[in-house]
């Protein structure tokens, strides 16, 4: 095996989620304390090997390669602004993200994954409502709310891999409701979402 | 070393320009420009919001939880810090020598760490200003830009990340925010298979390095004068150095040099760091200023980072990088180099030390070693009341200094980070700049972004904190001697230019008749 090589050198859970986040501030730790409960659910309802957990405190350009070979991608991660208790929206390559830090938005994620591999992931940005960020609070009661809202939902997501559905019917848009939206989240970066979706499950 | 722009002799008249926050820099920065009345620079400040919290945040926390406490401070080099607390830790358990395995695997760590720390500033931050010019497009000049025209340089830097981040997994268990390193030593030596898993690549690691090393010289030396008067000050350097004056990024003593490399002080204790440096408060920012203490506050700022550590050493003990280290120091006609953008080139050089030294410790039996603790004198609570542990982090000279009482319990901590080391090196590079490049102009995007790349070249990164989520990513204010806001200039995350809250057509902004 190499770690030189952009493609994995072996067979990957088909579903990728990426916790993002600081758990030493308050809401923020809303992307790794997601990811900390749905290792439980995974033991109960949804085959391992099906769904990989990563844990990220920000994203980075080296993402990129653990979104190769995935049916999906799920970045999960606190947001400040936006809907609540939370809203979930497919990641479009940002080509235009100069702005940016020492980390990554979700999009500038994709646009390197695009541009490294050809291919855009089916990404998909799943931007939970924060309220309070500060150092050592522990989570507010409108992000604990949140998180339980976003876990339910990405639960059900999962348990469809688990149902033989393709997660990437999943993705479909569920209504013919489209409007173009613009959502603040992660990083302080636009994602520019062509469609905004109803996220009652069909 | 005056300071001719720092205090105007009227500041009520000058007007203000204000940057906040700045791209590509972690935490929130912002530059303020007082101008007088011909719009000629007067002062010049970098205005960052240093986190402090973090040391009220632990305190009344055990010791034995800061090298894992600590690294939240941080999503770029959580190892370094988590390495700093550890050696305090070393100090409060009493161990003054760490077993063979156990120094050699977190020094692997802390090489695996820089090396994937220079990895993403050089191929995914600095590289868009140095390939496209700072006045490149915003919506290119990124690391998409760079996939895009130069796609195999950008495909090593993410694979050069992905190595570097393996060498930390395997060391200290995860990615990010693992527990490998201990007090008293480590929690797990390598086995064989890691060994093999890296050892199958460093050879390729070692020549991308290599090559990129090459590829920066060529930049800067294209550069010209421009590349070397670019936000050049001449600066005192601080870092560690080996005993034998040799570059070192883990453990050695403390060297300090005027900006004609004549010697401050050498192979001073790291934990009397105390004595030789004093922090300074100013009105004006919410960060301190750490000097030299010996030559007072005003002279005795100092550089820290890769450009002061590759000028400081005597010799870099790895072939490549020596070599390297010969052709740089060249670069200096016998004196310390001070082109800021020339940290690019330093950066590099100690990114193939990192792979040349990655390589050699593969080599060394001692990294699947048995004995990766040793207990002091004193115990687990030990009577050390006071912990110190200084390394050399990705931007620079880090340091932690715990106290603790009888249980164990953190009661006071001082951590200068290598941002706020470099605190007054960055001013005087963005005062330098308005010197050369602003007077006289207008807030245009081009001036702005030369501040940036000049602040760039330090790679700050300010205690990472949340995401700053939906925040404007570039705004400038220009505001009247009285207070009055003459003009509002943003650049949002798309890189659209607005004046207010108007879309200007041109990305190239100018001020308002």
């Amino acid at each position: 095996m190499s770690l030189l090589s952009p493609e994995p050198a072996t067979a990957r859970a088909q579903v990728l989620v990426i916790g993002v986040g600081n758990p030493d501030r308050g809401d923020d730790a809303i992307g790794p304390l997601l990811l900390d409960r749905l290792r439980g659910a995974l033991s109960r309802e949804v085959s391992v090997g099906q769904v990989e957990l990563l844990d990220a405190y920000q994203l980075q350009p080296e993402h990129a390669l653990d979104l190769r070979g995935r049916r999906r991608s799920i970045v999960v991660d606190a947001a400040a602004t936006g809907p609540a208790p939370f809203t979930h929206v497919p990641v479009v390559p940002d080509t235009g993200a100069a702005i940016t830090t020492h980390s990554l938005s979700p999009g500038a994620l994709a646009a390197v994954h695009q541009r490294l591999f050809g291919v855009a992931p089916v990404l998909t940005a799943l931007a939970v409502r924060g309220e309070d960020f500060g150092l050592g609070v522990p989570l507010s009661t409108a992000g604990a709310q949140h998180l339980e809202a976003a876990l339910a939902w990405l639960e059900s997501q999962l348990r469809m891999t688990r149902a033989g559905e393709t997660l990437a019917a999943a993705h479909r848009p569920c209504s013919a409701r489209l409007r173009t939206k613009r959502l603040l989240i992660c990083d302080g970066l636009t994602i520019a979402a062509k469609r905004d979706y109803d996220t009652r499950p069909r | 070393m005056s300071m001719p722009l720092e205090t105007a002799t009227h500041p009520e008249r000058l007007r203000r320009v204000c940057i906040e926050p700045l791209t590509r820099v972690e935490g929130h920065g912002k530059v303020t420009l007082l101008l007088d009345d011909a719009d000629q620079v007067q002062q010049a400040r970098l205005h960052i919001v240093e986190f402090r919290g973090f040391e009220r945040f632990i305190q009344g926390r055990p010791f034995w939880e800061l090298p894992v406490t600590v690294q939240r401070l941080c999503g770029i080099c959580p190892v370094s810090h988590h390495l700093a607390a550890a050696k305090a830790c070393d100090r409060l358990v009493g161990v003054a020598e760490l077993s063979p395995t156990a120094e050699k695997v977190r020094r692997l760590m802390h090489f695996g760490q820089v090396l994937q720390s220079h990895a993403l500033h050089f191929f995914h931050l600095s590289s868009p200003d140095l390939l496209f010019g700072f006045d490149d497009a915003p919506a290119h000049r990124n690391i998409v830009g760079v996939i895009q025209d130069e796609p195999e340089l950008a495909r090593r830097g993410v694979l050069l990340r992905r190595y570097g981040q393996e060498v930390i997994r395997v060391c200290a268990g995860k990615r990010i925010h693992g527990t490998g390193a201990i007090p008293g030593g480590v929690n797990k030596a390598l086995d064989n298979a890691d060994r093999e898993l890296l050892s199958a690549d460093i050879a390729q690691v070692i020549d991308w390095a290599e090559e990129a090393v090459v590829l920066m010289q060529q930049l800067f030396e294209a550069g010209g004068d421009a590349y070397r008067s670019f936000g050049a000050v001449p600066a005192n350097t601080l870092s560690l150095v080996r005993p034998d004056g040799a570059l070192e990024l883990y453990d050695g003593g403390l060297r300090a040099r005027d900006p004609d490399g004549e010697p401050i002080f050498d192979h001073a204790s790291d934990q009397d760091y105390s004595t030789l440096l004093n922090e300074q408060v100013k009105p004006w920012s919410y960060m301190k200023f750490p000097f030299i203490a010996a030559l007072g506050a005003e002279a005795g700022w100092y550089r820290v980072g890769p450009l002061a550590r590759v000028n400081n050493c005597d010799y870099i003990d790895t072939p490549r990088a020596e070599a390297a280290r010969r052709a740089f120091g060249a670069a200096g006609e016998g004196r310390p180099v001070q082109a800021v953008l020339a940290t690019h080139w330093a950066r590099l050089i100690e990114l193939l030390h990192c792979a040349e030294s990655i390589g050699r410790l593969l080599d060394d039996t001692d990294i699947v070693g048995n004995e990766l603790l040793r207990e002091g004198e004193s115990g687990q609570l030990g009577r050390q009341r006071t912990g110190i542990g200084v390394i050399e982090a990705p931007r620079g000279t880090l340091f932690h200094h715990y106290e603790i009482d009888p249980d164990g319990l953190v009661t006071r901590a001082n951590l200068i980070v290598s941002t706020t080391n470099n605190n007054q090196a960055m001013n005087e590079s963005i005062r330098r700049v308005a010197r050369d490049e602003l007077d006289g102009y207008a807030l245009t995007e081009g001036l702005l972004n030369r501040i940036e790349v000049a602040i760039r070249a330090y790679d700050p990164c300010l205690s990472c904190a949340t995401h700053a989520l939906g925040q404007m990513p570039l705004a400038v204010t220009l505001a009247r001697r009285d207070g009055i806001v003459l003009d509002v200039l943003r650049r949002d995350a798309d890189g659209a230019v607005r004046r207010g809250d108007e879309p200007i057509s041109s990305t190239t902004a100018t001020a308002p008749a």
